[in-house]
This record gives structure tokens, sequence and C-alpha cells, in this order.
């Protein structure tokens, strides 16, 4: 039965422990890279070496590669093949290692390291017989080795020794490793007794040996290291099985089964930690995807506050708009309505002239024509003649009464045919004065024309009769017998004309006049018949207000009454 | 000068002969007729002058209606309407058929002559001449249109003698008088498009059938009347070469 062995080989690193030697390898090392670094400045290399001061051997790797290819210096070369040599051991590549160490110049500032180095990297690969002529070489000029650095050596030195099974050098190495360890490196201290006793132990020297690994044992026991705990345990359970103490042998498996099973609690709860660590982790994420999901919810809830918010200005400007449209259609109602009041009022107003002004004259003619049957029967033609004529003279005030309400009712319901041209203003004069000669000759009343001279009035020629025709029946309505009417025409200013009927009536009041003068602001909807003014004059207001003309009554009572008519001269 | 030759389409028998009495003593020829038939057959046989439409035909609108169908037969004789109605809508209805004007009922008889006179004018876009002044006449294609107390009554274009230019107006010399034309020379001379009248002046339209001596020399033209008329250099060829005349 074999003690087991540890094959504990240490490697050398950066560490920097320069508290005997001013001037270790090391520190040359990083003095000598700073000076390049700061004299060539240039980029890689300085890079390279950094990350290597700071134990990043990958990139080290790396930029120490792209360095080469910069530099042609031996020196820099020199620090490059060093640091990444010592990369590609950590990195495992032994051969590239290999490569980078044997490359290094024999300068003496790295003739130690390159030693090391190579028997550290011939150690890795198992060549015991060169790792110890390297190491040999080394210890003979290892005066700038740093103490850990040395240290290490001493152990690996004895390593090999050991697998070279001479024991001698073996136990010297280790002896010598022994002494450089701090007291207080417990870790190092039970390493190096364990390996002095496996020494001890392979050459069968059980004496020496026993009291190591106890000792390496009780040193473990002190310490909190399971791993140191388990080894030792189990080498003591192994030397005691050998020297048949099977008691104690038991116990000390017991003991390192205790162990086992504690290391193996330790990498469970390592385990379960780490289990917990990734269910922690899986939480989190559900979490972190719950999170997303509310997230990706309240997304979903703004884009739906937004679109409704958006159907309500929506929906708020269609009410608008339909409010709106409502109001239009509510003014129009009211527009409407007014209108229809206004036709309303006209209407009433026609029933009220219908019943009352026409139901007198039909009256008279009822009366008229009773009485022309008894002349009749009587014979006596002279009443009759008398009657008949007092029958025309009512017939005809009916007439043009009804031809008032006539072209009142499609004035105002704007159905009256209205089309203003130039027209000879003469020839109208005539034309209505026409009509009344026989009348005129009735009441012995002399009708005289003066036309100045001939002018062209732009009117409508049918509204602008109807005018004229109402106060040439009222002139002669209101003129006694034997009387004059003097309708004369002319021009009355550039742009106007004038038409005067001047007649030596029984005149208008003084009253009725002022009333007459307001008929001028007289709207449709103000009719109002208390005021005494006929529709007939009502009309003529309106016709020649919208022939753009104006009418003008002026009157003494009991001298006449003169009516001018101003109407706009035609453009030719 | 001759009296116009008019048709009366009248349903009532008292109206048509009331107005056919009127103006048959106003110097007017009147044809009455009593529906769309008739009238349409007079009006395949016979000129006439001028037409009064009575809109309401027993119950119907066939004044608007006859209007119409001369409208399609591109028969254009001035024509009034004669209605009662005052109402807009059949005016617009009526307005369509372009009718020279209307006549309102009741009318007197200077409000029907005066009717008569503006649908000529009308007819021929001549407004305001013969019923503003009896100094006018209106110039028809062949006719010429004047006033003759209360009528009006037509006169061919071969009496004209020449045609001067008055202002922004023609004067017209004829053997019946001197009429005043409220049309420019060059639409005078459009609308006559006879080769009997010929411009010899920038100013003058002579008819050369009246004409009595040329002298090329004086640049004078003298007619049959013995009025003198300019004769400029600018239309002697083309009156030459019109009249076979060798200089």
């Amino acid at each position: 039965m074999r003690v087991f062995v540890i094959l504990y080989i240490a490697i050398v690193t950066n560490t920097i422990s320069s508290q005997e030697f001013p001037k270790t390898d090391i520190e040359i090392l990083y003095t000598k890279g700073k000076r390049v670094c700061d004299r060539s400045k240039a980029n890689s290399f300085c890079k390279a070496f950094l990350f290597y001061k700071t134990k990043v051997y990958d990139s080290c790797y790396i930029y120490s590669s792209k360095a080469f290819l910069k530099t042609s210096s031996q020196e820099e070369k020199d620090i490059l093949n060093y640091i990444q040599g010592v990369s590609a051991i950590e990195k495992k590549l032994f051969k590239k290692a290999l490569q980078n160490i044997t490359a290094l110049s024999g300068h003496n500032d790295f003739m130690s390291l390159k030693n090391l180095k190579l028997a550290e990297i011939n150690l890795l690969l198992k060549n015991y017989d060169k790792a110890i002529l390297y190491y040999t070489a080394w210890e003979n000029n290892s005066a700038t080795t740093p103490k850990k650095l040395k240290k290490d050596a001493y152990h690996n030195l004895g390593l090999s020794y050991l697998h070279k099974k001479e024991y001698t050098n073996a136990h010297n190495y280790f002896s010598k490793e022994l002494k450089l360890i701090n007291s207080k490196d417990t870790i190092e201290l039970i390493t190096t007794k364990m390996d002095l006793a496996n020494v001890y132990y392979n050459q069968y020297k059980d004496d020496e040996a026993i009291p190591l690994f106890t000792e390496a044992y009780q040193l473990a026991q002190t310490f909190s290291d399971i791993d140191l705990k388990l080894l030792t345990t189990k080498n003591m359970a192994v030397v005691e099985k050998n020297r048949k103490k099977y008691k104690e042998s038991v116990d000390y498996y017991i003991e390192y089964g205790k162990w086992k099973d504690s290391l193996w609690n330790r990498d469970k709860i390592w385990e379960l930690t780490e289990r917990d660590k990734q269910f922690a982790i899986a939480q989190k994420e559900q979490k972190i995807a719950l999170q997303d999901e509310r997230l990706k919810r309240q997304q979903l809830q703004k884009n739906g506050l937004l679109i409704g918010g958006l159907f309500l200005i929506l929906f708020t400007l269609l009410l608008g708009y339909l409010y709106r449209q409502k109001a239009t259609k509510n003014k129009l109602i009211t527009q409407q309505k007014e209108e229809l009041n206004t036709v309303n009022a006209t209407k009433d107003y026609l029933f009220s002239v219908v019943s009352h002004d026409l139901r007198s004259p039909i009256h008279t003619l009822r009366k008229q024509h009773q009485k022309l049957m008894t002349q009749i029967a009587q014979k006596d033609l002279l009443a009759i003649e008398k009657t008949t004529n007092t029958a025309i003279t009512v017939t005809e005030n009916t007439y043009n009464l009804v031809n008032n309400i006539l072209h009142w009712s499609l004035e105002q319901s704007d159905q009256l045919f209205f089309k203003k041209e130039a027209y000879p203003l003469q020839s109208l004069i005539a034309q209505t004065v026409n009509d009344f000669k026989g009348l005129a000759v009735a009441k012995q009343i002399t009708l005289l024309t003066s036309i100045d001279t001939p002018i062209l009035v732009e009117t409508d020629k049918e509204s602008l009769k109807i005018v004229l025709r109402n106060i040439i029946d009222n002139a002669i309505k209101y003129t006694p017998e034997r009387g004059t009417i003097h309708i004369t025409s002319g021009v009355h200013n550039t742009s106007q004309c004038v038409i005067a009927i001047v007649d030596t009536g029984v005149g208008i009041s003084a009253e009725i006049l002022s009333k007459i003068k307001t008929l001028g602001s007289i709207t449709k909807d103000r009719v109002d018949r208390s005021a005494g003014i006929g529709l007939g004059l009502i009309l003529c207001h309106t016709l020649i207000k919208k022939n753009n003309g104006i009418l003008e009554m002026n009157s003494e009572l009991g001298l006449g009454t003169t009516t001018k008519i101003l109407l706009p001269i035609a453009n030719t | 000068m001759n009296i116009l030759k008019l048709l009366l389409l009248e349903d009532q028998p008292e109206e048509a002969s009331e107005i056919t009495a009127f103006l048959s003593t106003n110097g007017y020829s009147v044809t009455p007729v009593k529906n769309i038939q008739e009238a349409e057959k007079e009006i395949k046989n016979h000129l006439f002058d001028i037409i009064i439409l009575d809109i309401m035909i027993n119950g119907k609108p066939d004044g608007i209606r006859l209007a119409q169908n001369m409208a399609k037969q591109d028969i254009t004789i001035p024509f009034l309407f004669l209605t009662s109605m005052q109402s807009k809508y059949i005016f617009e209805e009526a307005k369509l058929t372009h009718p020279s004007t209307y006549l309102l009922k009741p009318y007197n008889e200077l409000e029907l002559l005066f009717s008569l006179e503006l649908a000529i004018e009308a007819h021929y876009k001549q407004s305001n001449t013969i019923s503003f002044d009896s100094d006018s006449a209106v110039l028809g294609p062949t006719y010429i249109f004047i006033k003759k107390s209360k009528s009006v009554m037509k006169v061919v274009v071969d009496s004209i003698n020449y045609i001067e230019v008055k202002e922004k107006y023609c004067n017209l010399i004829c053997t019946e008088g001197n009429f005043l034309i409220k049309l420019s020379l060059i639409k005078v001379k459009e609308l006559l498009s006879n080769p009997i009248f010929i411009q010899v002046h920038r100013n003058f339209l002579v008819n050369v059938q009246k004409v009595k001596e040329i002298y090329f020399k004086d640049n004078l033209i003298i007619l049959d009347s013995k009025d003198k008329i300019p004769f400029s250099e600018r239309y002697k060829a083309s009156f030459m070469k019109m009249n076979n005349i060798l200089g």
C-alpha cells in the first residue's frame, strides 16, 4: 500500500515579495517593462504588459503576439517572450511556452528566470531529469530570485527527486523549502511536512515518517481546510493500517469518512447554493418576465387609454359638430319661424283687407243692383244711369283693391316677376295714364301729362305701373270735380329722373302725412292697419324701394298733394 | 312701306276679336288662330313678322309649347307671351323659350302696341329705338321697322339709299326718310349681308341699285336721290371689281 502523494507544483507567478533584495528578477522585469513602455509608447506592448501585471493572461497572450510584430529590440523581445511564455504556461500551452522561454536571450537579467521557467515547464511535462537539470542550473545562480519563487522551486525540485525516487535529495530540498516557509503559513507547512513524511515513508523510515504524518494530521485538525484534513486523516489511516494498528486505522477511516461526508456536504451545500442561486435567478427571471408582462400590459393599457382618449376626442368633436349642426338647424328654424310669422302677418292683414275693404264695396254693389231693379221697374232711365255710374266707380275701386292684394301677396311671397331694364319713361307713363282717361273725363278732371325730354328709366316696368296706377287713382279719388291732375317727368340729377303727380285735391292731413313719411322704413313684418294707411301706399313704397327709387309725398290740406317718384336713369 | 303680318294665338273668341279689331285699326294684319295646330299650319304657310301667344290655351300651356316647337324648327320670328299669370314659376317656364317680351293681362291698348314694339326691338337686339323716339328704326336682314304714328311698319332694305355713320350709331337714308339705327356700321354690314350694299367710304354704305353716277377723279358718287357720297380710294378697287367697271 502506497501513501498518497500530493503532487503540488508551485507555479511561479508575478507576486512581488521584495523584502530581502532591493532588486529581484521580477522587479527588474517590471522596471524594464515600464521603461520600454514609457519610451516607445508602443500600444500593444504596454497593453500586453499591463495585462501581464494584472494577471489577465488571455489578453496578455494576444497583445504580446501583436507586439511581436512591431518590435525589433532584443530587450523588448525578451520581455515579450517572458510574459507570453508565462501566459502560455497559465493557459497550459506548454510547447508554446517552451518556445518562448527558450527564445530568451542569455542575458544575465533573465538567466535565472529562464532556468526556473524551463525547469517548471519540464516538470509540468513530466520530464523530471530535465527539470532537475534546469533547477540545478538555477540554484547555482539564485541570488536574485525572490523568496517565494525560491521556496516554490525547492518544492518542485524536491517533487522531481521524489518522482525519481531519489529520496535523499528529495528530503534535502523539502527540508530547504520547510526552512523558507513562514510558520504561520499552515497550508504550506502541512503540505511540505506531508511531502517530507512521504519521502521517509517511501524509504520505510517509519520512525521518522510517522511523527511527521501525525504532526501534519494535528496541524490539519487546527486548520479549517477540509481537503487537508481529509488527506492527513486518510494518510494516518493508511499508515496505522500498514503498521497493523487496525483499531486506530478504523478510527481514522471513520474520521476520514466523516470529513469526506463534510466535504461532500460542503460540495452539496455549494451545489445547493448553486441550485438556490439558479432557483433565485430563475425566480428573478420569472419576476423580470412578470415585470415585462406587466410593462407590456401597462403599455397595452396606455395604448388602450390613448386610443380611448382619441375616440373620446373624436366623439366630442362629432358631438360638437352635431351640436353645431343642430344649432344651425335651430337658427334656420328660428329664421323660418320669423319668416312664417311675417307671412302669417301678411296673410292676416290680407284677410282683414279682404273681409273689411272688400265687404263694404260689394255690399254697396249689391244695394246698387237692388236699386237698379226698382229703377228699371220704374223705367227711370236717368236714375238708372246714375246708379250704374256709381256701380262702375265702386267696381273700379274694388278692382284696384283686388289688384293691389294680388300684387302685395305676390311680392310678399317673392313670387312677383321682377326684372329691371331700361324703358322709355314717357311711354310707361302714357300707358298708365291711358287707363284713367275715361275716369277723369267722367269726373271732369283735367289730366295733363307733360313730358320733359325722352328719358330711359331703369326699372321693372310692371311694378312701376302698379305704383303709378295707385297714385293716379288716389289723386283722382281725392280731387273734386273740375280739378286738375298734372303729371310731369324730367331729369332730377345726373343719375335720377323724377315723376311728379300734382293734384288740386283735398290734401292729406299733417298727421297722416307724417305717418306716410315713416312708411319708408316700414318693413313687411310691421304692417299695422291702425296706421290708417291703405294697402296701396304700402305697396307703392315697397315696390319703389325695390326699384332703387324714392317715393315722396307733400301736401297742404285743401290745396292738393304732390307725389314725387325718383328713379335711376338707365345707362346707355 | 308695308304693314306687319301678325299671328295671334288666343282661345278666347271675345278677346281674340277685340285684339284683332284693335290691331287692325292700328296698322297690323292680324291672323287669329284658336289652337296650336292651326298656329303651326299658319306659320308653315305664311311669313309672319310677329306672333302673340296666349300662354294658356284650353287650360294647357300650349303657348309655351308652340314657342318650344318653333325653337326646334329654327323659326326665328319675334314672339311675345300674353298672360294673366304673374306668378314667378310660370314665368320661369316661359323664360326658357326666350320670348321677346311679355304682356300681362289686363292690358290697355297702349301697352299692347308698346309690347309689340318691344318685341321687335328685343328680337333684333336694338332696344329703346322705335319705342323710344320716332326717329329711330329697327334694322332686320330684309326689312327696316319704323314707327308710323302708333304702329310699326316695315320697309324693304332695297329702298335704302345709303347708310352713314353717325357717332356711335348709323343714319339710314331711304325714300321714306332718315332713321337712326342703334348699331355700328360694322354690325349693320354684318346684319344686311346683302351684295347690293357696298362700302364706299369708312363712314358710308351705299345701295348700288341707287347709284346714278360715279366720279372717280372727284371721289364722288351721286345717287338717284341726288345725294352725294364720298368715294374713298381704299374701297375703289373692290368696288370696280365687283361691278365690272373698267377704270
